[in-house]
């Protein structure tokens, strides 16, 4: 029996490895290491946080039954990223898109920032927690009428600041395959958002 | 002249990978054309929607997620082990391994006590039993009536003739 500070102190190679061999310990380990990343990456595909939790959930236990294949090319980490890409995309795959957001399903909440964004000039700098949370509920509205796939790129690239190349390494994805589902999606995004601001400023006018 | 919207470089990089000379471009068109003047706005407006959106997505494990995943695996797979797993194997190989060691014990207990059979003479004399044995068991010779006797030691050596 191996004490726990040992696990904690074990190299990523051999946790897999122990763990692949049937230490129960060194996935628990494995598990507590990486969890908060997967977390953070099911986050991006589930808006309820008991849906993120189940997804996670469904990442490890993958995980555990293919760790045999984890030959200890490139990290566990980027590993255990896109499995959870896979898995969140696998499970939102049976889900139907939301139809487009029209402006008339806003809630009051983010009406009112939304006009509120127009009349000075659109700004997103210096904004209260509240507001913050206003803006992201309505992104994630806008978010779920897309295929999953495509949300999560956007989200990498245009949410996160981050390059082609690094969102290939997160997904397994080729290069060519990003950039034209990027080009794709940046266009359908822009166009909802234009749309959502084209019905507001007409209102704005009219009143 | 054929107008050049500017709507492609916009949706295809993103507006923060464009160049210095490719954003020029675009500020340049769009503040000739309405068109790509919105576009540009809700692209912008766009982008800082995202970055507010990940600045807002986050979701950490629960205390002791890693239990509840053991839980989970234990339930699933270990207790439900698929028919060609090798774990399932061993673990069924322990009563197989305990079942051995007993039936290995008794057979060695068994060559210690009972009598050896040392040739093929001694064997032959065992198996003398047959015909004359059964007439012995059943009753002695003398209280059968001839034909009686003959009939067992007749049906005596049908049996062992088949086998
Ligand atoms: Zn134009």
């Amino acid at each position: 029996m191996r004490l726990a500070d040992e696990y904690g102190t074990m190299s990523e190679i051999d946790l897999a490895r122990q763990a692949a061999g049937g230490d129960e310990s060194a996935f628990a380990e494995i598990v507590k290491r990486f969890s908060p990343r997967v977390f953070s990456y099911s986050a991006r595909f589930f808006k309820r946080h008991s849906l993120v939790e189940e997804a996670a959930q469904e990442v490890f236990l993958k995980a555990y039954t293919q760790l045999a294949n984890y030959e200890g090319r490139g990290s566990l980490e980027g590993w255990l990223t896109r499995i959870t890409v896979t898995t969140c995309i696998n499970i939102l795959r049976s889900t139907k898109p939301q139809s487009e957001l029209t402006v008339s399903e806003l809630s009051d909440d983010e009406s009112e920032w939304l006009e509120e964004r127009l009349m000075n000039a659109a700004s997103l700098d210096h904004q209260t927690h509240e507001d913050k949370l206003i803006a992201a509920d309505l992104v994630w509205r806008v978010l779920e009428t897309l295929p999953p796939d495509e949300s999560f790129l956007i989200q990498m690239l245009e949410g996160e600041g981050a390059t082609v190349k690094e969102v290939a390494r997160m997904t397994g994805w080729s290069e060519a395959k990003i950039k034209t589902k990027a080009f794709r999606v940046r266009r359908r995004m822009r166009e909802s958002i234009q749309k959502l601001l084209n019905a507001k400023d007409g209102r704005l006018r009219k009143g | 002249m054929k107008v050049v919207h500017v709507t492609e470089i916009i949706d295809g990089k993103g507006l923060g990978a464009l160049a210095d000379s490719e954003l020029e471009l675009v500020e340049v068109h769009a503040a000739e054309c309405a068109d790509c003047a919105e576009a540009l706005f809700a692209a912008r407006f766009t982008q800082g929607l995202l970055r507010v959106h990940a600045e807002t997505v986050t979701a950490e494990p629960p205390a002791f997620f890693e239990t509840r995943v053991l839980a989970t695996i234990r339930e699933k797979y270990v207790e439900r082990l698929p028919f060609w797993s090798f774990r399932r194997w061993w673990q069924a190989s322990y009563g197989m391994v305990g079942a051995m060691v007993l039936i290995a014990a008794v057979l060695g207990m068994l060559t210690l006590f009972a009598p050896a059979a040392n040739d093929q003479g001694d064997m032959s004399s065992y198996s003398l039993y047959s015909t004359e044995a059964d007439v012995l068991n059943k009753r002695s010779a003398r209280d059968l009536s001839r034909e009686q006797l003959l009939e067992v030691i007749y049906s005596g050596k049908k049996d062992q003739g088949k086998r």
